[in-house]
């Protein structure tokens, strides 16, 4: 559902919200949800169908039905990190998105199922099992915030957060034919989002439809005294600004994002990009030398800023394991046991790049490549309003199909670049192989979502996306 | 001189105490070898002559920086509520000396 049909949806969001707990428990095999929050929910409902009768102002998202990755801090509601470590973690405290979205009187349904910590590209590392594809039950959802894309995509919710390190709001949205947007790091509050890699974490809205997803990212964004790393710059009012025309807008389409990628998928994204161009834009080709260079350079950050985050994770103030006999032997015993494989070879691999002797020739090379990347993205943001590549550069695979964990990180290659660059990205869906979904990403420069909105909507108005359910 | 890094499995058990992780038997083989291919895929980076300064933030945080101003905190009911033990005020660990 879009924004425009909100008001004539809303008459009974009591009755909504039924139907949708019905439509969670008929799509429960799709494991998109790891707790349904369906007492919250029903509560906030009461009050918003309370308030219509009373002709009471009501927020922006007033109706809307919201799911949340489970990373994300909800007061008095379980938030696992999909991990045994937060099995049974109850936040005292809500995040700023949080606190933001319900100002606005969204319907929050419940938590999504993710990558352990935020850690992985399919949902398969979650404590609690994988999301399946909406498309195709037995393949992946894409991932971090698979949970999240499935949740939308099955029509359980309007909208959801994700969140997005170095790729997880987008691939999951490619994966499900949805709309997934990684605001520019600064824009949304970190506030309450369980870190995994601080400099490259963003949270971000994800919908079926442009205009959704553009309200969503109004309400979450701006500064937050309790996040340093937001900025000030203005909010504009997405919603307006994605209606606006795309004529003669100019997109760089970035030539190292089309080696190594399934031939299929690279004919779906020239296809769209043919169609922007029908609708207006001058696309050009355009090189990024050092976007090969991305993903190792992701993937040692990364790890490197995990190996230290999640080094809270002591069972003592959170958590809740018992804790008795040796400090640390206890230690050693809740970390072994309660952090899943993948969790636990990302702490390892950042321990090492930053320890002596190594630390300059990885981590420091690699915060080097950053400001390459940094470099090269800003020099071309000069000459291009956009930049695209494909999201992913594979259909979505079957689950438990991948062999190593290396083959799992080289599904991010089209993705970290902008984290590392703090850019702003947007996955956009681009059509079907073999009844398999194709996302278009589009690259903005800093703090210009707006942009990447617009063309999302134009695109959408060509090809009826939303409606590919 | 060849630079390639590769651990062996006294460097690895050696990391692994550092993240206060155990590694059973079964283990230890598989992670060595994902962890050495990784390391090798690593590589690609390493040999770069980069002239620039490194990268670790895209933001500046000097200009948001708040007032400091006292303000509410965590009720102690709050504090504790995820705590694995507590006894009175205090969060109970494991014996730390001795």
């Amino acid at each position: 559902m879009g924004v425009s049909n909100v008001l004539e949806e809303i008459v009974d969001p009591v009755e909504r919200v039924h139907r949708t707990l019905e439509k969670i428990e008929e799509t429960r095999e799709l494991n998109a949800f790891v707790t349904v929050d369906a007492e919250g929910a029903l509560r906030k409902a009461e009050e918003i169908k309370e308030r219509i009768k009373r002709g009471d102002k009501l927020g922006k998202l007033a109706g809307l039905l919201v799911a949340v990755k489970d990373n994300i801090s909800t007061r008095g509601v379980r938030t696992t990190c999909s991990s045994k470590m937060l099995e049974n973690y109850v936040p005292v405290y809500d995040a700023t998105v949080m606190e933001r979205i319900k100002a606005e009187d969204a319907i929050i349904m419940g938590k999504t199922n993710m990558d352990e910590f935020a850690m992985g590209s399919s949902t398969e590392t979650s404590y609690f099992g994988p999301t399946r594809n909406f498309f195709d039950h037995s393949r992946v959802a894409g991932g971090s915030s698979g949970g999240s894309a499935v949740a939308v995509a099955c029509g359980a919710v309007d909208i959801s957060l994700g969140s997005d390190t170095g790729g997880s709001i987008r691939n999951p949205a490619s994966f499900n034919s949805i709309v997934g947007l990684k605001p520019t790091y600064g824009r949304v509050s970190r506030y309450g989002l369980v870190a995994y890699a601080s400099s490259l974490d963003q949270i971000g809205p994800m919908a079926r439809d442009t205009l959704s997803t553009a309200l969503l990212l109004q309400v979450i964004s701006g500064r937050d005294f309790r996040d340093s790393t937001t900025v000030n710059t203005p909010v504009p009012n997405y919603v307006e600004e994605t209606l606006r025309k795309i004529n003669g807008f100019k997109i760089g389409v970035i030539k190292e994002g089309f080696e190594n990628v399934d031939k299929r998928v690279s004919r779906k994204v020239y296809d769209a990009l043919n169609i922007l161009e029908k609708a207006g834009c001058l696309i050009e080709e355009v090189s990024m030398p050092f976007m090969k260079y991305a993903l190792p350079a992701y993937y040692i950050i990364a790890m490197a800023e995990c190996s230290s985050n999640l080094a809270r994770f002591d069972g003592i103030r959170y958590g809740g394991k018992s804790v008795k006999g040796k400090w640390e032997e206890q230690l050693i015993r809740i970390r072994t046991e309660c952090f899943g494989e993948e969790v636990k070879r990302r702490i390892f691999l950042g321990t090492f790049v930053l320890s002596a002797g190594y630390k300059e020739d990885f981590y420091i090379k690699a915060c080097r490549v950053r400001r390459k990347i940094y470099d090269e993205f800003k020099l071309l943001f000069k000459s291009y309003n956009a930049l695209a590549t494909p999201t992913m550069p594979v259909l979505p695979w079957k689950i438990g199909e991948l062999p190593s964990p290396l083959d799992m990180y080289m599904m991010d290659i089209e993705t970290v670049a902008v984290n590392l660059a703090g850019l702003p990205a947007i996955s956009v869906p681009a059509g079907f192989v073999d009844s398999l979904p194709v996302g278009l990403q589009l690259m903005g420069n800093h703090f210009d979502e707006a942009t990447l909105l617009r063309i999302s909507h134009a695109y959408e108005k060509e090809t009826g996306f939303a409606k590919w359910f | 001189m060849s630079r390639k890094t590769a651990i062996s499995r006294e460097e690895m058990l050696h990391y692994a105490r550092l993240c206060r992780i155990s590694l059973g038997e079964h283990e230890i083989d598989r992670l060595l070898k994902d962890v050495n291919e990784i390391l090798e895929y690593f590589e690609t980076i390493r040999s770069l002559q980069l002239d620039v300064e490194p990268m670790t933030y895209v933001t500046s945080v000097s200009e948001t920086l708040r007032e400091d101003e006292p303000a509410e905190t965590l009720s102690e009911e709050d504090v504790f509520k995820n705590a694995g033990e507590k006894q009175e005020k205090w969060f109970v660990s494991g014996q730390v000396w001795g």
